[in-house]
């Protein structure tokens, strides 16, 4: 059996009663990692990453039956992961252990993880340098602003779906991105 | 549009706000078309180095993680805390049933204890417990008989400690040596 979902939004008659659990399987195969992903990046944390995403799917799979796909699946799930990163973010325990522990994830070494892609070794050296300064620039954003440019610039979502997973109006989703790229380019001096 | 792009003219080209002029002047000028590219490119492969990395942190395989550190004080303080908490649970209940009212009171954090781990399992137990142990775990309790008793609700960590208390019945005078 094919993917049953290709991507987007899931239209209503693709959909029947028995078919539902393989469609909801074939979302979480396809949009998991992108939801740990985003989780990851924005706690720098893998455990609460994991929670997240065991989160978001389980809230998912409870509203999937009344899901007819009035949003786009990705826009509706990464909704349910903005509000989950947000609470566990702001939570004083998990901040408290930010602090305190040292098994959190080191974004720092994100950058490590660029493929060659045909660059000389110099090249590579100064693009990681460049891609680590991004790292280190979004750990120093606002909360709003991490979520905005993470959506943007690592899911490429567009400042429409944006606004729709955030609840941020799309006004003020290109101010949060315009002073995240601003911040970015202060850094790395581009 | 003679004039190169400014610093914010360039970011908000990057941030997805673009005018057909900007477009214009990027097609001719090869300096501003180089800027552009070049933080392009830095973008490119920042979503490529971010995917690859958290792909590597979802498919490792998972491993018990390694006790966390805190710092000598916060020891100190969860010793402390443990000692008091220990001291608690081995106070003998008092015999029931009691003719207490009930009051719902919020949880109050015990003074001196480490806050919890993220998704540490926690447990209440509700138990008889000493005005004199309250005031030795640190909490204030203004009651002239330091031998009185009071029903609590104590919330406990994973590892026993007790971390925060909320009172279910109003002090009783009966002491516990009774």
């Amino acid at each position: 059996m094919g993917p049953v979902v290709s991507c987007g939004s899931m239209p209503a008659n693709m959909r029947d009663e028995t078919g539902e659990a393989l469609e909801f399987e074939a979302v979480m195969r396809l949009y998991r990692p992108r939801i740990f992903r985003f989780a990851l990046a924005s706690l720098r944390d893998r455990d609460a990453a994991e929670t997240v995403t065991q989160d978001c799917f389980l809230n998912a799979h409870r509203g999937w039956a009344q899901f007819r796909g009035e949003a786009a699946v990705q826009t509706w799930l990464m909704q349910i992961a903005v509000n989950l990163v947000r609470d566990v973010g702001r939570s004083r325990r998990f901040q408290f252990w930010k602090r305190a522990a040292s098994g959190s994830v080191d974004i720092g070494e994100a950058a490590d993880w660029l493929a060659d892609g045909g660059l000389s070794p110099e090249q590579q050296a100064a693009a990681r340098q460049r891609v680590a300064a991004v790292w280190n620039v979004l750990a120093d954003l606002s909360e709003r602003q991490r979520t905005v440019f993470l959506l943007h610039f690592m899911e490429e979502m567009n400042a429409a779906e944006i606004e729709a997973s955030t609840g941020i109006p799309r006004g003020a989703v290109k101010v949060h991105l315009f002073r995240a790229v601003h911040a970015v380019r202060e850094r790395i001096g581009g | 549009m003679s004039r190169h792009l400014s610093h914010q003219e360039i970011s908000q080209w990057m941030a997805g706000e673009r005018t057909a002029e900007q477009e214009s002047h990027l097609r001719e000028c090869p300096s501003c078309a180089a800027e552009v590219e070049t933080l392009e490119r830095t973008f490119g492969f920042f979503r490529e180095s971010g995917r690859r990395w958290s792909e590597h942190w979802r498919t490792e395989r998972s491993v018990p993680a390694a006790p966390r550190r805190r710092p000598g004080w916060l020891g100190l303080a969860a010793t402390t805390a443990a000692c008091a908490a220990v001291g608690l649970m081995l106070l003998p209940p008092a015999a029931r049933p009691r003719k207490t009212a009930e009051v719902e009171a919020p949880f109050v954090e015990m003074p001196y204890v480490a806050p919890l781990a993220p998704y540490e399992r926690t447990e209440i137990v509700r138990m008889d417990v000493t005005v004199a142990s309250l005031e030795a775990a640190g909490l204030e309790v203004h009651v002239p008989d330091t031998g009185a008793t009071v029903l609590a609700d104590i919330l406990l960590g994973q590892d026993g400690r007790a971390h925060a208390i909320r009172l279910v019945s109003q002090v009783s005078n009966r002491r516990m040596s009774q």
